[in-house]
């Protein structure tokens, strides 16, 4: 992406504010509560989760943490979705995190690029008079993303159906003869199996989706500071986030444009 | 009844002194004629007071250590107005000559005084050693070294079984047997199943009620379960020390319960698997299930249960599946009693422990119009409705009986991999590219 001359390296733009990075902050605390404090029924033959738990007692103390905790985070996601709901930048964030199918493509592209097969076979002369043809299929640059990449995208969404069925499933879990009043016995069981395995699914998608995203990134190589101080600067937006960088910097140019109009009438 | 009037009216016939002649005269010829009798037969038992031994055989007797006894323990023992040629049947060598001959055979207490009934009706009087384990190996096999009446009772020294020093007294069998029956030598040259049973027994609630508590009169010592005189060995059929009637003498009330439930009947209708009383409570070694070694110990009962109801060829008989406890184990409840919370259901929770009914029967905890009340019994789920009785409980993941679930599980496993994979393959060269990058900006 090229530099725009509205917009300087040093900038710095919020990429979440305050109100975001306390909801990312309570995830965070109470999404590996919930894992620390549920894997243990999950795995319950590994001798580890014994020396973790060894009375009967810390064990009973554990369930409490997991629903004092399933309360927090849902008590977080309701506040997420009225902020979505009612706060500008909210509903912002809301449709620039809407799925389209540039995401589909973007991760195609992405791997594509990464796997960089085209391009070699290129420089080995296969396929030259198709390649030259067709650029696109060389793959040359990555895929440009805008406020959120579609791994990001990937993430939101799985958490937020994941928390659907995980909120769904340990209600009924919590509240057995309730389940019970409503639905047969192997419901219920069901309602235990996916509970399980959707966790399982989640804390894999956090810990090699997310850690990926914002940890292995040449940018911001050992980690990506955003979720602490929120702070984005121009030249990581650049290189990250250039169709965000490209909106901005048209924004400002537009008005730039539309200043010097009105001075120029002013003038005039 | 008339020779005897005949003799009467003959001496009424006969002068005084002939009378005195005749009445003196009949002891002389009976003491001959004993003697004579004596005589002519191949041992002779001259009399000799027990004074007459001890001068030899005394504490200041001439003989060595181990051919004395001690005149004291004699004289206070039960024996004490015995003498001793009614027990050892000396012979001489040379006629009526002291020393004895070396070889006399060993006292037998059976055949000339111990055949009285026992005391105790329903218990085995000493006439019944020749039947028992012991007795066996001594008069069939010819065993010299297997106890025989004085290794439990005492030699010169036996008192009265009430006496608190007898070795036969309750409170001192368990040590009494311990002589035997933990010395290696013996347990290994018998092949004994049991290698340290009084170590077990002190431990138990038995030892510890005899030994702690001094509950000398009732507590259950070795011979209340094996036997007194007529103790069988392993293998035997009807074995009492396992038979639930043994242990239903003392501890009634459970054995009335256990009698109605379905072990129970049929054990006791002669049904070899079946459970008695000590396949799950342990034999020598039982412990109140409050403590952490007790095989009835809340976080042991399912391996206790699953010594037969883990056995597929055991439970294909009565057409239980053997799937029971692995249901369990891998169930929520199962899974909590795993890190011993103390109030997880257990086997015995749902289908209780001595009155176990099977499903079918109306009184069964886990008959279908029992299994709500059974769920909300101890507050652990109050207000359970009545529809969990319509379906399977004991289904999990892990069995393919419980078809949705069974099914499910591998479909979940399946996704978790998949997506696992795909993203690996997803990730591997990006990881690549990007760590070039890194390695790059660094150098």
């Amino acid at each position: 992406m090229d530099k725009s001359p509205y917009i300087d390296d040093d900038e710095v733009f919020i990429r979440m504010n305050l109100t975001e990075r306390i909801q990312h902050f309570i995830l965070i605390i109470t999404f590996f509560t919930l894992i620390i404090t549920g894997l243990p029924l999950f795995f319950y033959e590994f001798k580890f989760f014994r020396w973790f738990i060894p009375s009967g007692r810390i064990f009973l103390i554990r369930g409490l943490i997991h629903r004092a905790a399933a309360v927090l985070m849902i008590g977080n996601l309701i506040w997420h979705l009225l902020y979505t709901a009612f706060h500008p930048r909210g509903r912002e964030n809301f449709k620039e995190m809407l799925p389209r199918s540039k995401d589909f493509r973007d991760a195609f592209e992405q791997f594509m690029y990464n796997v960089g097969i085209t391009r070699f076979l290129y420089r080995r002369g296969i396929g030259r008079k198709f390649f030259d043809r067709h650029p696109y299929w060389l793959f040359e640059k990555p895929p440009l993303y805008g406020r959120y990449n579609f791994i990001e995208k990937f993430e939101y969404w799985s958490l937020g159906w994941g928390s659907f069925i995980m909120i769904f499933t340990g209600f009924f879990m919590w509240n057995v003869e309730l389940s019970l009043r409503l639905f047969p016995l192997w419901v219920h069981d069901i309602f235990i199996i996916i509970h399980g395995y959707e966790a399982i699914l989640a804390f894999l998608a956090i810990i090699i989706w997310h850690m990926y995203n914002v940890h292995f990134n040449p940018e911001n190589f050992p980690m990506s500071r955003v979720w602490l101080n929120g702070k984005i600067t121009g030249r990581e937006l650049r290189l990250l986030h250039p169709l965000e960088y490209q909106k901005i910097a048209e924004k400002r140019r537009l008005k730039a444009e539309t200043k010097q109009n009105s001075l120029g009438k002013n003038c005039a | 009844m008339l020779k005897e009037q005949q003799v009467i009216r003959a001496l009424t016939r006969l002068s005084g002194f002939r009378k005195f002649l005749f009445i003196g005269a009949l002891p002389c010829f009976l003491s001959l004629f004993i003697i004579n009798s004596s005589l002519s037969s191949k041992i002779s038992r001259p009399y000799l007071s027990t004074e007459n031994c001890l001068q030899c055989h005394g504490q200041e007797g001439p003989l060595p250590s181990a051919l004395k006894i001690d005149e004291k323990s004699f004289y206070s023992s039960a024996h004490a107005s015995l003498d001793c040629t009614d027990c050892h049947a000396i012979t001489f060598s040379k006629q009526d000559r002291i020393p004895h001959e070396k070889n006399i055979p060993p006292p037998d207490c059976l055949s000339s005084c111990h055949q009285e009934q026992p005391e105790v009706p329903g218990r085995a009087g000493p006439i019944s050693y020749k039947d028992s384990v012991h007795g066996r190996a001594y008069y069939d096999r010819g065993e010299k070294e297997v106890a025989r009446c004085w290794d439990c009772h005492g030699k010169h020294n036996i008192l009265p079984q009430n006496h608190p020093e007898s070795t036969v007294n309750k409170v001192n069998i368990p040590r009494t047997c311990s002589v035997c029956h933990e010395n290696m030598a013996v347990v290994i040259k018998y092949h004994i199943h049991r290698e340290a049973p009084y170590q077990e027994y002190r431990q138990s609630v038995h030892g510890r009620a005899l030994f702690s508590l001094g509950a000398t009169t009732f507590a259950a010592v070795c011979t209340d379960c094996h036997g007194v005189h007529n103790i069988q060995g392993v293998g035997e059929p009807h074995l009492m020390a396992k038979l639930p009637t043994t242990c239903g003498r003392c501890h009634e009330q459970i054995y009335e319960k256990y009698k109605e439930s379905i072990h129970g009947k049929m054990a006791l209708k002669g049904d070899p698997s079946s459970p008695l009383c000590v396949d799950c409570h342990g034999e020598h070694k039982i412990i109140p299930p409050r403590e952490a070694g007790s095989s009835t110990y809340f976080q042991n009962i399912p391996a206790t249960c699953a010594t037969c109801h883990a056995r597929p060829e055991i439970m294909e008989k009565y057409g239980i599946p053997a799937d029971r406890i692995s249901t369990f184990i891998e169930s929520l409840h199962g899974i909590a009693l795993g890190y011993g919370v103390k109030g997880a259901a257990t086997c015995v929770s749902c289908h209780g422990a001595h009155d176990i009914l099977p499903p079918s029967d109306p009184r069964s905890s886990v008959h279908p119009a029992n299994v709500a009340s059974t769920c909300s019994q101890n507050g652990c789920h109050p207000g359970m409705p009545e529809t969990v009785a319509r379906t399977k409980i004991h289904v999990g993941p892990s069995s393919r009986y419980s078809k949705t679930i069974y099914y499910l599980e591998k479909f979940l496993i399946v996704l978790v991999i998949i997506t696992v994979v795909i993203t690996i393959i997803w990730f591997i060269p990006g990881f690549i590219r990007r760590g070039l990058v890194i390695f790059r900006k660094r150098r």
